[in-house]
């Protein structure tokens, strides 16, 4: 079953032409990862995704709902917002920069959401976060504020924040930039780990090496468009495209 | 005249000082929210009007503001405000809600987009994006120069006398000419000061109790 079906999307900034006719499906399960020089589209795309931008024209799907379509005569319609929100709490991001509650403990980051958003008894939303936080190994900072996390821990927070809604996905827009070296392992992990459990996900990433052994399917975008989409075994070894060899060239230097 | 005698009519200036100080915090504070949106609006002919208030707020002196607001019923209407008192709130209202709206605004825009998006994408609504994660950043944020603009208001009351009304300042005025005696003026300098003391320790401890976060 596809979580995501995308076709045909848009999308402009002003007079750049971001997105051109790009197409994209997830399907239930696959790891999906998106390549690409900076400046591609991949955010944008994510974005789009999300919900946190609107495309001009084209459609999107999510779990089989509409979230926007584009009627014959060019009309490009969003669903009503009962039902944009409805699709919005389906799937989750991850954001470069972790994105947390400055105000709010590790736990309450995590249990705030359900809690007053899907008004899940707080009891049971505790109880489901600390089993995340567990999972995460995180079950000690559940008390302390963001401030004193380190770039790594609170990316994990932030991964457990969107796990707490029980997304049917998660985005990962390049959830390692900000890290360093030796905390990129730890994430990259969580999400490895993620993946273990068949959890649908598709991942904004320059790390090549966990693309190439994570994904189920590696996209390739420049310049806003897909340019070549496959296996990691085929993309990373025998691409078709040229783009494709000479961005991956530049990596193995 | 001795000093409880003194202190009498002072106590009831003080009263109506504090009186003016409270009112114009409960009114020109949930003022201010409004006049900041609306200053953040993308719609021209809400912002481009408030803007210009905040201006004439602003950039003009309060004292004159205040003489403004008692006298214009009068040549509209004929007759100056009822109440000195009243007319006194409105234009220091008028006044903080401008300064206050330039303080929250600050606050507001100095929480990055990031925080809306994560919110966004966690399903909150707008509502919700707001009085949950927006608000509680920008108090902490805007702590420091609330504190200065509420300390500033506790001197500026002392402008209401020159509608009228009989607060600290001018019954200390009043006391020294009756009785040619400086001592009203120095007991007024202290407890305006005293008054400040106050408000200065309220927004340390309100700052301390926010210190938990960064
Ligand atoms: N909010 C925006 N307004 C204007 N231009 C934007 C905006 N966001 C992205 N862009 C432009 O869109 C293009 C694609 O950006 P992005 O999706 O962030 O690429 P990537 O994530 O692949 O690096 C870039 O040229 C960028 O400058
Ligand atoms: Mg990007």
């Amino acid at each position: 079953m596809a979580v995501i079906e995308a076709k045909n999307i848009y999308k402009k900034y002003g007079d750049v032409q971001v997105l051109t006719d790009v197409s994209v499906d997830v399907n239930e399960g696959e790891v999906v990862a998106v390549i690409g020089p900076s400046g591609s589209g991949k955010s944008t795309l994510l974005r789009c995704l999300n919900q946190l931008t609107q495309i001009d024209s084209g459609s999107i799907e999510v779990c089989g709902e509409k979230m926007v379509h584009t009627e014959e005569n060019g009309v490009c319609k969003y669903a009503d917002k009962a039902k944009l929100h409805q699709i919005q709490l389906k799937t989750g991001l991850v954001f470069q920069n972790f994105q947390l509650f400055p105000h709010f403990s590790v736990l309450k980051n995590i249990m705030d959401a359900p809690v007053q958003v899907l008004k899940m008894p707080e009891e049971q939303v505790r109880e489901k976060a600390m089993e995340i936080l567990e999972k995460l190994d995180l079950a000690d900072k559940k008390d302390v504020y963001p401030f004193q996390l380190s770039g790594g821990q609170a990316q994990r927070v932030s991964i457990a924040r969107a796990l707490a809604l029980s997304p049917a996905m998660l985005f990962f827009d390049e959830p390692t930039s900000a890290l360093d070296p030796e905390l990129t392992v730890e994430i990259l992990r969580v999400m490895k780990d993620l993946a273990k459990d068949k959890m649908t996900m598709m991942v904004v990433t320059h790390e090549m090496a966990f693309a190439q052994s994570v994904a189920d399917r590696v996209i390739f975008m420049d310049k806003g468009v897909v340019v070549e989409e496959g296996k990691p075994e085929k993309i990373f070894t025998s691409p078709d495209s040229d783009r494709v060899k000479q961005f991956l060239q530049y990596f193995s230097e | 005249m001795d000093f409880s005698q003194m202190m009498r009519p002072m106590l009831q200036g003080t009263v109506l000082s504090l009186e003016i100080f409270f009112l114009t915090i409960l009114l020109a504070m949930p003022l201010g929210l409004f006049v900041a949106f609306g200053r953040m609006s993308k719609i021209k002919i809400i912002s481009v009007p408030i803007r210009f208030y905040q201006l004439l707020m602003r950039g003009t002196p309060l004292i004159l503001q205040l003489m403004f607001v008692f006298f214009v019923p009068y040549y509209i209407f004929g007759t100056p405000f009822k109440s000195r008192f009243t007319a006194a709130i409105v234009a220091f209202v008028l006044n903080y809600a401008a300064y206050f709206a330039e303080i929250y605004r600050g606050g507001i825009e100095s929480i990055g987009p990031g925080q809306y998006e994560a919110a966004k994408v966690l399903g909150y609504s707008k509502m919700q994006t707001y009085t949950r994660i927006i608000i509680p950043q920008v108090v902490k944020r805007i702590l420091p120069p609330m504190g200065n603009e509420f300390m500033t208001l506790v001197k500026d009351t002392a402008l209401a006398q020159t509608i009228g009304v009989v607060e600290l300042y001018r019954n200390a005025t009043n006391i020294t000419s009756r009785t040619s005696s400086i001592t009203p003026l120095i007991v007024a300098g202290i407890i305006y000061f005293v008054l400040n003391f106050i408000v200065e320790k309220f927004f340390l401890r309100a700052e301390k109790k926010l210190d938990y976060y960064q």
